[in-house]
């Protein structure tokens, strides 16, 4: 027993020191540290690169929660419009009960004296009526309560915006404009003349129902979506899957397509292949897009330091939704290139 | 550790690059594989040097990592008691040139064993980690890893020449 576990150490001692022996003679090529430090400097740069972009993105992000702040505030213009609207009721009502009062009052006043002080009377009720906007709907749409020409002022650049971001005109937003008119004429008939305003009112409300339908509509319409990935190589051809992965080395750009709005910015994540890996994501690209757009092409450069299998997928920011890809797989290998012989 | 010895991979390079590239090397079938492995470890080193205080902590990351990936590496192949030496090794010296196995006889026979074996044996003649360290290193139980070590030991018996064989 005793010799068995002298033999077995004797054993131990003896090998451990030859094996470390040997490899004690074995060192990492220079060649091998060379490429090595190259690359590690290179992923430096990306990171650097990477930081820089997110810094950008951040930015970007502020104007993502604007954006997503654009698109609350355009549910609340169109409350603001319905405040306008109760504001031309009200002003309505007021003028017919000044208009009352002024037929009564005939023997103290002309009907100059009358029209002016029901004027200035008109303007203190318009200012009141501005005042319960903010105080009953403002309840609930915060402390944004516009006189109707700012609503008017607000759905307008909407539409211009909706027309810019080209899409499809569609029959909703064409109710809407129409009826963004038909407040602004409310609203101008409301300064203009107060008997008047009544029907205006009537005519505000009804359109201001369209209004929300269209609003309702429109925003069903619009969901934001990814509708293509492709890659190209060189000669711009579409790289296609072999087996369902794809070499990066023949991949020279990305195109990525989408629809329902413009995303605030285009993220692009590897994981490494294997088994819980997830954690080992990185951020490959942020990119950020203009206003309108609704497909981008993407130099594929980052994705030629792959060293191992690794699986692709695209992040797109709409500001109130995150739309991500699917996985792509793929791997580099070089050697399939035409002048990889050379 | 002073403020100017920052921590940098490429200095990591310079004082790792041969204990990786041996654990890649006793861990891949050959040495592209190894090189490939040396590589991915130093250049996701990048992304982590931040986190790691010290040199000491350096040298643990870059053991953990480089396991951790020649294990993503070989997958399915891990936990398989096959020969996975595809074909003869060719290891570099120190020059820069490359030496025949069979100036290498130990190391060979080592690298005859299932990548597991191989693992445990390297880290506790060549890296001298304790069983613990090696238990931690690999995130197995400390038995495990003993028995590890007496299967490799026995496994090596049959293996190595006889003039080494105590």
């Amino acid at each position: 027993m005793s010799d068995n576990r002298t033999d077995r150490q004797t054993f131990d001692r003896s090998v451990r020191e030859q094996y470390n022996r040997e490899t004690a003679q074995v060192h990492a090529p220079a060649e091998l540290i060379h490429r090595t430090k190259d690359a590690v400097r290179r992923e430096e740069q990306r990171i650097a690169q990477e930081q820089a972009g997110q810094k950008m993105s951040e930015q970007q992000s502020g104007s993502s929660r604007a954006k997503a702040g654009r698109a609350y505030g355009r549910l609340h213009r169109w409350a603001l419009g319905t405040a306008a609207a109760a504001v031309v009721l009200l002003v309505g009502a007021s003028g017919l009960f000044f208009g009352r009062v002024g037929r009564s009052s005939e023997k103290s006043a002309s009907d100059t004296a009358v029209q002016e002080i029901a004027s200035d009377t008109a303007a203190v009720e318009e200012t009141e009526a501005e005042t319960v906007g903010e105080g009953g709907l403002g309840k609930q749409l915060g402390t944004a309560a516009n006189t109707a020409d700012d609503a008017v002022e607000e759905i307008a650049p909407a539409s211009a915006k909706e027309e810019k971001r080209k899409y499809e005109p569609r029959p909703q937003t064409v109710a809407a404009e129409s009826a963004a008119a038909a407040i602004s004429g409310a609203a101008d008939e409301t300064t203009d003349g107060m008997m008047d305003t009544t029907a205006a009112g009537d005519r505000t409300e009804a359109d201001l129902g369209a209004v929300k339908e269209s609003a309702v509509d429109s925003s069903a319409d619009a969901v934001p979506a990814l509708t293509g990935v492709q890659f190209y190589d060189k000669d711009k051809n579409v790289v296609e899957a072999e087996a369902l992965w794809y070499n990066a080395a023949r991949i020279e750009s990305i195109l990525i397509q989408w629809e329902g709005g413009t995303p605030v910015d285009v993220k692009i994540f590897r994981t490494p292949a294997g088994s819980e890996t997830a954690e080992q994501t990185e951020l490959l690209m942020t990119k950020s897009i203009p206003d309108g757009d609704t497909s981008v092409l993407l130099d594929a450069d980052m994705l030629h330091d792959a060293g191992m299998g690794s699986h692709l997928f695209f992040e797109l920011d709409f500001g109130t939704q995150v739309v991500k890809s699917e996985e792509y797989n793929i791997f580099y290998d070089e050697s399939v290139l035409p002048d990889a012989g050379d | 550790m002073s403020k100017e010895e920052r921590i940098t991979a490429e200095e990591a390079i310079d004082r790792y690059a041969d204990m990786v590239y041996r654990l890649a090397l006793s861990q891949m079938k050959n040495t592209t594989d190894a090189d490939d492995l040396f590589q991915e470890v130093f250049v996701r080193l990048v992304s982590h040097i931040q986190e790691l205080e010290s040199w000491e902590h350096v040298k643990a990351w870059l053991i953990r990592v480089t396991i951790n990936c020649a294990k993503k590496h070989f997958g399915q192949y891990w936990n398989k008691n096959v020969d996975f030496m595809e074909e003869p090794e060719r290891v570099a010296d120190e020059s820069g040139g490359y030496e025949l196995p069979e100036e290498h006889p130990v190391r060979t026979a080592v690298q005859k064993l299932p990548p597991k074996y191989r693992l445990v044996i390297h880290l506790y003649y060549f890296e001298e980690k304790t069983v613990a360290e090696i238990a931690r290193l690999t995130e197995q139980k400390e038995t495990t890893v003993k028995s590890q070590m007496h299967r490799a030991r026995e496994m090596l018996k049959g293996l190595i020449p006889e003039q080494y064989d105590g």
